[in-house]
């Protein structure tokens, strides 16, 4: 019952379009977007090198993205922590508690995710199509642009689950920028401050959002695909 | 000149030599078949044809230049040979943009390249499926659609690794039909890749056969060595003890006889006797059955699945061999 009256809140929060509600899931959109943003400029194109390319120590390399994947977000929040606080070494930018110190912490949180699955992406390629384009008279380039043509859908699903990482993320958000009301509140934050203030319905309305954008992105990610196999 | 000559060619993996050419001359607009069984290093020479693999010995020339095996020398060698592989992929985009493929990374301009795309389609018979999205395609369609994106571009030869092997009859016939149509014009050098030979002998008047890597001096396969004379108005040739072969317009004396294997029909025996042996091979080839029979040396026959299938024949099974005077090619003195 108790649930149900939360629940029944939390839609007329949604329906109402409340400001803190809507701030808050900006506040969330605006840090996972950059920080996903700024992955796939790193990723991708490092998770497609490892991948097409061979050079001794390739393996060595893999084994090391994939081990990042498992990295706790309190170590990066701790590592990043170190790095911008007063005393450490960019302490100087004045980043800590910002949305900026999330948006560096979550990069490095889904970096290793985009590579390792770019480089698993590149990998499934049947070596066919490099022969066909070699054979059709591609230079190198126009061979591993081919091949990531095909790879695309792979590489923009581990886009998709990178995002959904972040956005869903509390270790960093909370480490580095301090659940500040108005500023650095995302929706996982403010999910578990309500929480503990045994408030569940602001709680039950973020969870709605959170589960709605995952959904909204698997469909646009499910009809790009679908529109280009017509 | 030749198109291309290969001198003292070796492959070897893992200490086993697939590929061992002393000399190997392919001239240009002529049509070759490349035979032999399985393992007999025929994907490898087209690997090697195709300027994607580097052979581990020897030098290959291509129009009397000494290739080098180099990237930025190979591609434009690349742009003059064209590999159809006989499990193909289509890029995931339609069936224009595969076939124009080669043709756009050469800057061709685009209504040139639809004008050129458009030919290469309607020489397969596909010109309605150009929009089609060519993953969407069957085999047979994914074949002649990679042979579309094949002469797109022109190309000086054309390699084709088994393009019948694994589609239809109807898209068989029109893959024979394309190759037929391109020997006849005499512009493009075709080697062709196949173990169905009937087709080999009616699509290409020139044979590299391969075996265990070597290259063999075989003309048409069923080629024997024998003694021709009459009787009772009959010209027989004999190959062996009980292998006979009834010949038209030969001359008395040693002669090499080649008989067609499709020409020969195969009956179930109740007793040894002239012609007759056990069914030593049975191989399945597309639509087609191999099968060889032991008559003191081998005869290589190929029928229809049909017709193979209506004589309930197993390996093992005595046979009789009826040769027609017809199937049976002459040359004397051999």
């Amino acid at each position: 019952m108790f649930f149900l009256d939360s629940l029944g809140a939390a839609f007329q929060l949604l329906l109402g379009f409340d400001r803190e509600l809507l701030h808050i899931v900006g506040v969330s959109l605006n840090v996972s977007l950059w920080s996903t943003l700024a992955a796939c400029v790193i990723g991708v194109p490092t998770g497609f090198l490892i991948g097409i390319a061979s050079f001794r120590g390739k393996q060595a390399v893999i084994t090391f993205f994939n081990t990042m994947l498992a990295l706790p977000t309190v170590v990066i929040g701790l590592l990043v922590y170190s790095l911008l606080s007063r005393r450490g070494v960019l302490g100087h930018l004045g980043w800590l508690y910002s949305q900026k110190a999330m948006i560096v912490g979550q990069i490095i949180l889904i970096t290793p995710i985009i590579v390792a699955f770019t480089i698993a992406a590149v990998g499934r390629i049947d070596d066919r199509y490099r022969r066909t384009a070699l054979t059709l008279g591609a230079s190198s380039w126009q061979v591993a642009l081919v091949v990531l043509r095909e790879a695309r859908f792979s590489i923009m699903a581990a886009i998709v689950a990178a995002f959904g990482r972040v956005i869903s993320e509390i270790g960093i958000s909370m480490m580095l920028g301090g659940n500040a009301r108005g500023f650095t509140r995302t929706m996982t934050t403010a999910m578990a401050l309500e929480y503990d203030k045994g408030e569940f319905v602001l709680a039950l309305g973020l969870g709605i959002v959170l589960l709605a954008i995952s959904l909204v992105v698997n469909v646009l990610l499910g009809y790009v695909q679908g529109r280009t196999q017509r | 000149m030749s198109l291309f000559e290969l001198r003292d060619v070796r492959m070897a993996f893992d200490g086993r030599v697939v590929l061992d050419l002393p000399r190997l001359e392919i001239g240009q607009g002529l049509a070759y078949s490349l035979q032999g069984p399985n393992g007999a290093g025929k994907s490898t020479l087209l690997g090697i044809l195709s300027f994607l693999n580097a052979p581990h010995q020897g030098d290959v020339f291509f129009l009397g230049e000494p290739v080098v095996w180099k990237e930025s020398f190979l591609r434009p060698l690349r742009r003059q040979v064209a590999l159809v592989e006989q499990h193909p992929v289509m890029f995931s985009r339609s069936v224009r943009e595969n076939v124009g493929y080669g043709l756009a990374i050469r800057g061709v301009p685009r209504a040139e390249r639809d004008k050129k795309v458009d030919e290469a389609l309607e020489l397969v018979g596909l010109a309605h499926l150009a929009e089609v999205y060519a993953p969407r395609l069957s085999g047979g369609e994914t074949q002649r659609v990679a042979i579309a994106r094949a002469l797109a571009n022109s190309p000086k030869v054309l390699l084709l690794d088994e393009p019948t092997a694994s589609v239809d009859t109807q898209n068989r016939v029109v893959i024979e039909q394309v190759v037929a149509e391109l020997r006849d014009r005499g512009e493009t050098t075709i080697v062709l890749c196949t173990h169905n030979r009937s087709q080999a002998w009616a699509l290409c008047p020139h044979v590299i056969f391969l075996e265990d890597g070597k290259l063999v001096h075989r003309s048409r396969a069923n080629s024997y060595a024998g003694i021709m004379s009459v009787a009772d108005g009959q010209g027989v040739c004999r190959i062996a003890e009980n292998f006979r072969v009834p010949v038209n317009g030969c001359e008395p004396g040693r002669v090499r006889i080649s008989i067609d294997p499709e020409g020969v029909r195969l009956l179930r025996a109740d007793a040894p006797g002239l012609n007759s042996g056990p069914l030593a091979k049975i191989r399945l080839e597309g639509d087609t059955v191999a099968l060889s029979v032991n008559l003191g040396r081998p005869l290589d026959v190929q029928m229809p699945l049909a017709d193979f299938r209506a004589t309930g024949l197993a390996v093992g099974d005595l046979v009789r061999a009826e040769i027609r005077p017809e199937a049976v090619d002459c040359h004397p003195g051999n």
